[in-house]
């Protein structure tokens, strides 16, 4: 796939985290969009860990508060969301840090792959500027010439077949693939320790989409970086995850090891969701969609709000949001039929 | 390149000899004829007869409009009936004194209409982005001849500061100074709308192209909000140089009022006075010659477009 050898050294020679070191701890996590004297909370205290050479895959529907969760990490919010919490790269805290500190940060510690290739590169420069300029702007390479090596270098590195015409074309003359191979290569043109891609591969073909995936793998092995996938598709999950975390409703409901929550589910909402994934030999008819929808950030219902839509329905449901759980199977869940007995109701 | 370039020209040729047929039927419609205007009232029918055939106005219309169009692609626009002198001459006057002044105007509109939408877009104090969206909003409304009308008010019989009108200074009229002095206050004036109008339209682009997701993109990379929004501007760009194109284009048909308030002698003082003698030849070459210049405006800005757009050069060229 890749002409890149793997015996070759990674492009920077930095002293990097060891593999399955914590390299972005988030706490807490709490997003939410003022408008006018309300504040709507899109993401409800989201915590958890990325871990160098580790994929965590964010899984859950569309609105659920992923994507916002991912842009909260690197501040890429807009001016109106509020933001509590924590998020510590490394021994740094991103919410308090200066934001012209954090823009410093973006793209050369902590790097976003889009979700549609297509609309994230600019229309009007060629590819190799683009890759270039990310390389100037973080003062990795010096002259514009080692640049030039350096962005043909990595348009290779992530697969591209002719890097010298690739260079020189406009996005719009690139297929869907090369333009995410393209914008995958922006990202990780500074060696970034935590790779976020928000759904990196909707906007793709299958087939390509498993080129893509693979390239995530590849560029992972090589690189030892932390990855955040976000997805809204369980195959995806279930492919590329080492952990997993199930988000409803602006919080996480389930998480833990990627093989333990796929096989013993423990929330109803991913139990619900591994039954709404094709599988092949199952007919079509016979896949289980979750009945109803999530109700909007400023109508939740009091309680779980999952609890109208779910099948374990009891009055506990609607007296408190249940809290995560650890489970029997060592993974955590936010449903009260996991909550010990002996534990008081919080 | 070559080939849009190409299109463009071929493109240009129909739309030339449409505005050409356009104009001259126009004029026909004018009520009155040169003739009176030319021999008065009391002339003998054999006097009017004469002078018809003299100025080959007894030819059916289309044959007219041949020999008319033929004379003018080569370069000779005929003979004004009421002033007994070459049209051309006239007329390339006349519309160079009007270039200066759209010239000027266009330069102040363009440029302080992209500051001000800039500035509504991007700046940093509530007040000043308030205060650019009113100024834009005025400009405007503002009626050309009632603004021009003040200006000479306050501006040059009150504080004296510039002359009321004319174009150059009667003991000095090579002097630049004195050409710069008079261009200020029709310039201001005729760049009042345009100015306003780039300036909500732009400020709109800008905004619109803010949201495009390639910004959020140019964010994550870690580029400082200084240079996303040097690409946000030049994202941009294509759509400035449409609005200004238009603009300008409207400048050289809507100056005729600021030349008749500030006395200035362009084309549309020119127009404008010869309607109200039926000078045929002359209204005639004054309008071709100012659609000649809306096209050829906008030929070059599609042209620009081009350059500044990647995509505009693989689609091709577009209604």
């Amino acid at each position: 796939m890749s002409t890149f050898s793997k015996t070759r050294p990674p492009l920077l020679e930095t002293t990097r985290p060891t593999a399955d070191q914590t390299v972005l701890r988030v706490t807490d996590l709490t997003t939410g969009f003022r408008r006018g004297a309300t504040t709507t909370e899109v993401v409800r205290g989201v915590s958890f860990d990325l871990r160098a050479g580790r994929t965590l895959v964010l899984l859950g529907e569309s609105g659920c508060g992923k994507s916002v969760t991912a842009r909260s990490l690197m501040r890429l919010t807009p001016e109106r969301a509020v933001i509590g919490g924590s998020v510590q790269l490394g021994d740094e805290e991103l919410l308090t840090l200066p934001l012209a500190d954090v823009v410093r940060r973006r793209g050369k510690r902590i790097a976003l792959v889009p979700q549609d290739p297509a609309g994230a590169l600019s229309p009007l420069r060629k590819i190799g500027s683009q890759v270039s300029e990310v390389l100037r702007v973080h003062g990795i390479v010096g002259t514009r010439q080692e640049r030039t090596g350096r962005t043909l270098e990595l348009l290779d590195r992530v697969g591209i077949p002719d890097p010298q015409r690739v260079a020189g074309s406009y996005a719009h003359e690139l297929s869907g693939g090369m333009r995410q191979r393209v914008a995958i290569a922006i990202a990780v043109a500074c060696d970034p320790e935590v790779l976020i891609a928000d759904e990196p591969t909707t906007a793709l073909d299958v087939t390509v989409q498993a080129q893509i995936l693979e390239l995530f793998q590849d560029l992972q092995a090589r690189l030892g970086m932390a990855t955040l996938l976000v997805t809204h598709d369980v195959g995806v999950a279930e492919r590329m995850a080492d952990e997993i975390a199930v988000m409803y409703a602006g919080r996480i409901v389930e998480s833990g090891l990627a093989e333990t929550v796929l096989s013993a589910p423990r929330h109803p909402y991913t139990a619900a969701l591994l039954r709404a994934l094709p599988v092949p030999g199952v007919r079509r008819g016979e896949l289980q969609p979750i009945p109803g929808q999530p109700s909007a950030p400023s109508e939740r219902p009091a309680g779980c709000p999952f609890r109208t839509r779910c099948d374990f329905q009891h009055d506990a449901c609607s007296e408190y949001e249940p809290p995560l759980f650890v489970t029997d199977v060592a993974t955590h869940a936010a449903c009260d039929l996991m909550r010990p007995s002996q534990q008081a109701v919080g | 390149m070559k080939r849009y370039l190409g299109q463009r020209l071929l493109l240009t040729a129909p739309i030339l000899i449409g505005v050409s047929i356009i104009v001259f039927f126009t004029v026909q419609l004018v009520p009155g004829d040169p003739i009176s205007t030319l021999v008065g009232a009391h002339a003998t029918p054999e006097t009017r007869t004469l002078m018809t055939k003299q100025y080959g106005l007894d030819k059916p219309l289309p044959v007219q409009y041949v020999v008319w169009l033929g004379h003018a692609l080569q370069g000779n626009l005929g003979a004004s009936i009421s002033q007994q002198r070459d049209v051309t001459g006239i007329v390339t006057t006349a519309f160079s004194n009007t270039l200066t002044l759209t010239a000027f105007a266009a330069l102040i509109a363009v440029v302080l209409g992209a500051v001000l939408a800039m500035t509504i877009t991007f700046g940093r104090r509530r007040l000043s982005r308030m205060l650019s969206s009113v100024v834009s909003l005025a400009s405007v409304s503002m009626p050309q001849y009632s603004l021009g009308v003040i200006f000479i008010v306050v501006f040059a019989a009150d504080l004296a500061w510039f002359p009321a009108g004319g174009m150059r200074d009667v003991l000095e009229p090579g002097s630049t100074t004195s050409l710069l002095h008079h261009l200020v206050l029709p310039g201001l004036t005729a760049a009042a709308i345009p100015t306003g109008i780039i300036a909500r339209m732009f400020s709109a682009t800008l905004a619109e192209e803010s949201q495009e997701p390639y910004v959020e993109n140019l964010r994550a990379r870690g580029l400082s909000e200084w240079t996303v929004r040097r690409h946000i501007v030049h994202g941009s760009l294509a759509s400035l140089l449409t609005i200004s194109g238009l603009q300008i284009g409207y400048l050289l048909g809507g100056v005729v009022f600021v030349e008749v308030v500030f006395a200035w002698p362009g084309i549309g003082q020119l127009v404008y006075q010869s309607i109200s003698k039926r000078d045929y030849p002359v209204i005639q070459a004054g309008v071709l010659v100012s659609a000649l210049a809306f096209v050829v405006i906008n030929l070059v800005v599609d042209v620009a477009r081009a350059v500044l757009d990647p995509r505009v050069r693989a689609s091709g060229v577009t209604a």
